[in-house]
């Protein structure tokens, strides 16, 4: 064992930076692979424990057409053996509200009459404020994510609007309200005084609207529930239900994403690693085939040799992965804990956990390591001391170089047809084959890397652009009548619609639409029903700018569109016939398109008032928002500003642009840091790695560069000559990696968001930051090789002739 | 002894010259304090025993290696205090170098060995090609141009080595045992060159352990542990008669045992 040892540590010894850059690479692999684990395993786990905690509900149910009764529902609910439900509790939407004069827009706002605690389902956890039996008049309970985006505190004062009048509530309490305080969510419970209910919000025009929530035992067994259920209606649940999945798919969307990313640049980092390493070793064993040469002579057998080897690399890769696992317990606690803070309650256990995963991980990268350097070094058994003397190499790859040089004897490569720094380097391109194929496909691979991810960015944060594509409208602006007293929809036409800096506009409102599963696809569901969001549009949805993946709008009465879910859980294609409920009637109508929408997950559809009409003439109440395009050149802030003077509190005006920054800045902060931060790692590997494999063939060449020297080239023009050899491998290297990173990327995250209701992520291509990137991963080989060659310009030409 | 010969020029002049090498913890002293003064169109031999510090001598000569202490002058410019530009331009146009070890460049074919010095110092692609052309002539290499090093036998490639540091014409020559790898006729032959060349006002300084060899030389300077051991003046001994400058030399060395 001895002899073993002593290979391993003259090897660890003599080649400290290329070992230490190796142990780098392999740290940052594992701090990539095991954060992303950590923080996909611990979500889930935190949002579990949570969910437990407070016996978080698995599926909540809305009665707000009055289709069936609430109390009768309720009660078969909690007659069934395994599920707890919650009380009926009535409730009224408002969808605005005010705090320290600030109107925060975009939200939905369940003005809840608070039952009695405690609650059996949805228990509240009270983060701030005192925990009591229900909140006393004058004050209401809101949830952590309406608290935090918007920093209210207990003992702020909060303004809401009804159609009456304007009430103001006192913030008595912040609670984790687990089913409505996720990222990125737009709708929160207000918890109120059941006096303050009554007086401000029972007497508003309209019937209350109920809600019961439902846990089971055994969430898989909810289908036969559900079967037992419509059963006992008569007919599918005509009213909204939210599930589970919903509930919490909102907390998991971006740490899933950077976790997809994450892993992804963890195992093209691995491979880069071992690459690098299988070029480390075979050039160690060529460098040192006379030392080898002459360790056999002396009676080491080849599989100690070997073993010497796979001893050094095991060794690094432990060194490197154990602080590498312990380093991602710290960056994983930064991302889950910033990504769940709604859920972060001063009892809750947001800790990461160790997990036997971790030590698997570990694991598994040492064994690949051990594995590709018992693999490379292999090549060991075949030394012959005499060759190795004579040509440097064996017989074989000596010759086949010389038949590569022979053959590559191309005209450009003759003397005196190139400057000498540009033609040394490209010879040494075509002499350094293996070399220059492990630059070509690290440039690739983070010119790749660093355009999509710039790509990814860009297009979030310019999501103005494409904010169609997300399933949103791109009209101007929207006008919502918050207070039909002060303003009629016909006084607002006359005032404002009919202004002619308005191009065009149309009305929208939503509905609530449950689609029954039939019988073909009841197999695997148990006949069931599924709650969707219709989107109703007394207009023209072109001009409201909604797009479609699949066909067109609809513009009849018969015709509908559907989110990508939707049409993949029913199997529905464009053309299609589709039986729907809204408001509890049934219509047939056709589908004409499948868009997509990051909303409700796509699972949402789109109709006109007039397909509504037809069954339901009397429709149009809640066809309260008007999406408004401006003639060319109007400003729309000004409108908007003119609009906030002229009408105040009565209209609510919002340009689209602010609407989207609201929802999409949140998306913007929790993702930018991480994808930020991985672009520097790959940018930091690739630059070591080029360093790396420049110093190790410049060991090799540092003859050459000597001799070089001694006839009098300067050393800037040695220098140049090998930067100029990186410069033409990394340029190949970025022409692959462009495609690769424009069209071979984006297919895996349309697969990470498919779930989320996005099947085609849309994504800028912005021509000059695409380029400044690929520049950028070029400029990092060049450094990378500029740096690398630093000695040649203190070394005399002895030095690098003899050493 | 004879000092100094004040008829001729100063080609490149040593003062006070040191080289130490670090082996780890200690520091060797390869050359200690050597004065020297090299003459325009001399052909200087070095002989010495082996580690003596001759290479090393050459190597500070030529400007191939710091100084650590000392002053080298080149027709009385300080080359030690020489800018990059200058000791770049000095090496590509001044002087030709031929390795102890040969150091060929060894992806480049013998031609392109001997070309590419050429093409450093700026010269046009036809005059480099009919140089190297003649070169390879001269030393019976011409058949091999085309072969890169690893695939041309020791002797070869040890004339390509002197062909390249011919290829510029430069003012001297430092051959560090230029035929150490040549058999007795090749030796001569190249001796032969190396002397026709110092005919054309080329200055040489070559190394050698050859007494034969040795014979060519107008000076012959003696170097023991680092330092100058002695100095013996050939000129005066007819070129004819070498028997004579055999004896001389023979007598030389005994004489400093
Ligand atoms: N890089 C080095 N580090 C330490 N010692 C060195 C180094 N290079 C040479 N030496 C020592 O300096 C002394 C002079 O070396 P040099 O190469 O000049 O000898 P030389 O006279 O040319 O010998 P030879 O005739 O064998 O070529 C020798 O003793 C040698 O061991
Ligand atoms: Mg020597």
């Amino acid at each position: 064992m001895y002899p073993v040892w002593k290979l391993c540590w003259s090897n660890l010894k003599n080649k400290k930076v290329q070992n230490a850059f190796m142990a780098i690479i392999i740290m940052l692999s594992a701090l990539l692979l095991s954060t992303a684990v950590l923080v996909i395993n611990n979500t889930n786990r935190v949002y579990e424990d949570m969910h437990t905690k407070v016996n978080g509900a698995h599926q909540i149910l809305r009665f707000e057409n009055g289709i069936h009764d609430p109390y009768k529902v309720n009660q078969w609910w909690a007659q069934q053996e395994g599920v707890t439900t919650s009380e009926v509790m009535r409730y009224r939407y408002l969808s605005s509200m005010v705090h320290e004069g600030e109107e925060i827009p975009n939200v939905d706002l369940f003005m809840m009459d608070t039952p009695n605690m405690p609650f059996t389902v949805d228990k509240l956890l009270f983060v701030q404020g005192e925990d009591r039996q229900d909140p006393e008049p004058g004050t209401a309970w809101i949830p952590t994510s309406l608290a935090y985006s918007n920093n209210i505190q207990v003992g702020d004062q909060i303004e809401f609007k009804t159609d009456k009048q304007t009430f103001q509530l006192l913030v008595a309490g912040v609670v984790v309200d687990i089913s409505y305080c996720s990222p990125f969510a737009t709708s929160g419970r207000i918890w109120m005084n059941d006096q303050d209910y009554t007086t401000h919000l029972s007497t508003l025009q309209g019937n209350d609207k109920y809600m019961t929530e439902m846990r089971f035992d055994d969430y898989s067994q909810n289908r036969a529930y559900w079967g037992n259920f419509e059963k006992f209606l008569g007919t599918p649940f005509l009213e909204s239900v939210k599930d589970f999945e919903s509930i919490s798919s909102y907390y998991m969307i971006a740490n899933q994403v950077i976790s997809f990313i994450m892993i992804f640049i963890a195992i093209v980092m691995i491979s880069i690693a071992l690459y690098t390493l299988g070029f480390t070793i075979s050039d160690a064993i060529i460098s040192s085939y006379k030392t080898i040469g002459i360790i056999k002579s002396v009676g080491l057998s080849s599989r100690k040799i070997i073993a010497g080897y796979v001893t050094q690399y095991t060794l690094i890769a432990f060194i490197s992965v154990v602080p590498g696992i312990l380093i991602s317990y710290y960056f994983s606690n930064k991302i889950v804990s910033s990504s769940m803070a709604y859920l972060n309650t001063s009892s809750s256990n947001m800790n990461i956990h160790f997990s036997g995963i971790e030590i698997w991980i570990g694991f598994a990268v040492i064994t690949v390591i051990a594995l590709s350097a018992l693999l490379f070094s292999y090549k060991a058994h075949s030394v012959k001391p005499a060759q190795a003397v004579r040509y440097g190499m064996s017989e074989k790859d000596s010759s086949k170089l010389s038949r590569r040089l022979d053959t590559g004897k191309s005209k450009l490569l003759q003397f005196g047809r190139l400057p000498i720094e540009f033609l040394i380097g490209l010879r040494g391109v075509r002499k350094n084959i293996r070399g220059s194929l492990l630059i070509i496909l690290i440039s690739a691979l983070s010119t790749s890397v660093l355009v999509f991810g710039f790509m990814f960015i860009f297009s979030i944060t310019s999501i103005h652009q494409t904010i169609a594509k997300w399933g949103y409208d791109s009209s101007d602006l929207s006008i919502r009548i918050d207070n039909p007293d002060k303003i009629t929809y016909e006084q607002l036409h006359g005032e404002v619609l009919s202004d002619n800096r308005v191009k065009n506009f149309s009305l929208y409102g939503d509905a609530n639409a449950v689609l029954p599963i039939s019988k073909e696809h009841a197999a695997d569901s148990d006949g069931d029903s599924m709650g969707i969001l219709l989107t109703v549009a007394d207009g023209n949805y072109d001009e409201i700018g909604y797009e479609n993946v699949k066909g067109h709008n609809p513009i009849k009465d018969n015709e509908i569109t559907i989110g990508v879910n939707v049409a993949r859980k029913f199997n529905i294609n464009v053309g299609d016939p589709l039986d729907i409920y809204i408001e509890g009637e049934k219509y047939t109508l056709t589908v004409t398109g499948i868009y997509q929408a990051i909303a409700n997950m796509s699972n949402t559809g789109r109709i006109t008032a007039e397909a509504v009409r037809k069954v339901n003439p009397k429709f149009g109440a809640s066809l309260n928002t008007i999406f408004i395009n401006l003639q060319d050149g109007v400003s729309v802030n000004q409108f908007v500003n003119e609009m906030h003077k002229k009408y105040g509190n009565a209209l609510w005006t919002a340009s689209q642009a602010s609407l989207v920054d609201e929802v999409f800045s949140q998306a913007v902060t929790i993702l930018i840091l991480p994808m930020s931060l991985m672009a520097l790692l790959f940018i930091a590997v690739t630059f070591i790695i080029i360093y790396s494999i420049c110093r190790i063939n410049m060991k090799k060449q540092s003859r050459t560069y000597g001799i070089y020297k001694s006839i009098g080239m300067t050393s800037q023009q040695i220098r140049l000559s090998i930067t100029a050899e990186i410069l033409v491998v990394s340029c190949i290297g970025a022409v692959i990696g462009i495609p690769f990173g424009l069209l071979g990327l984006p297919p895996l995250l349309n697969f990470v968001l498919m779930d989320y209701g996005i099947v085609e992520v849309p994504l800028i291509m912005n021509g000059v930051g695409i380029i400044g990137m690929i520049l950028l991963s070029i400029l990092i080989a060049c450094l990378g090789s500029w740096f690398a060659s630093r000695v040649v310009k203190s070394a005399s030409p002895r030095i690098l002739t003899v050493e | 002894m004879i000092t100094a010969n004040s008829k001729k020029t100063v080609m490149i002049e040593a003062v006070d010259l040191c080289k130490s090498y670090s082996t780890g913890s200690e520091q060797f002293h390869a050359a200690k304090n050597v004065n020297l003064e090299l003459y325009k169109g001399d052909f200087t031999v070095i002989m010495g025993s082996s580690g003596s510090g001759k290479s090393t001598l050459l190597y500070l000569l030529s400007g191939l290696d710091s100084l650590s202490s000392g002053k080298v002058y080149f027709k009385g410019q300080q080359i030690d205090g020489y800018s990059e530009k200058e000791i770049t331009d000095f090496r590509s146009n001044k002087i030709g170098y031929v390795y102890q070890s040969i150091n060929l460049i060894p992806d480049f074919s013998l031609f392109e060995n001997v070309a590419f010095p050429g093409y450093v110092a700026g010269r046009g692609k036809n005059e480099i090609n009919m140089r190297t052309t003649n070169l390879l002539k001269m030393m019976d290499i011409e058949l091999q141009a085309d072969r890169l090093p690893s695939q041309v036998s020791g002797g070869q490639q040890q004339r390509a080595a002197i062909a390249r540091a011919l290829i510029n014409s430069p003012e001297v020559i430092f051959a560090d045992e230029p035929t150490g790898a040549l058999s007795q006729e090749q030796g001569t032959i190249i001796l032969d060159i190396l002397t026709e060349i110092n005919h054309k006002a080329q200055s040489i300084v070559m190394v050698t352990h050859d007494i034969k060899a040795a014979c060519r030389a107008d000076r012959l300077i003696l170097v023991k542990d680092g330092q100058i051991d002695g100095i013996l003046e050939l000129s005066k001994y007819s070129p004819e008669d070498m028997k004579a400058r055999e004896n001389q030399i023979f007598l030389f060395m005994s004489g400093k045992g």
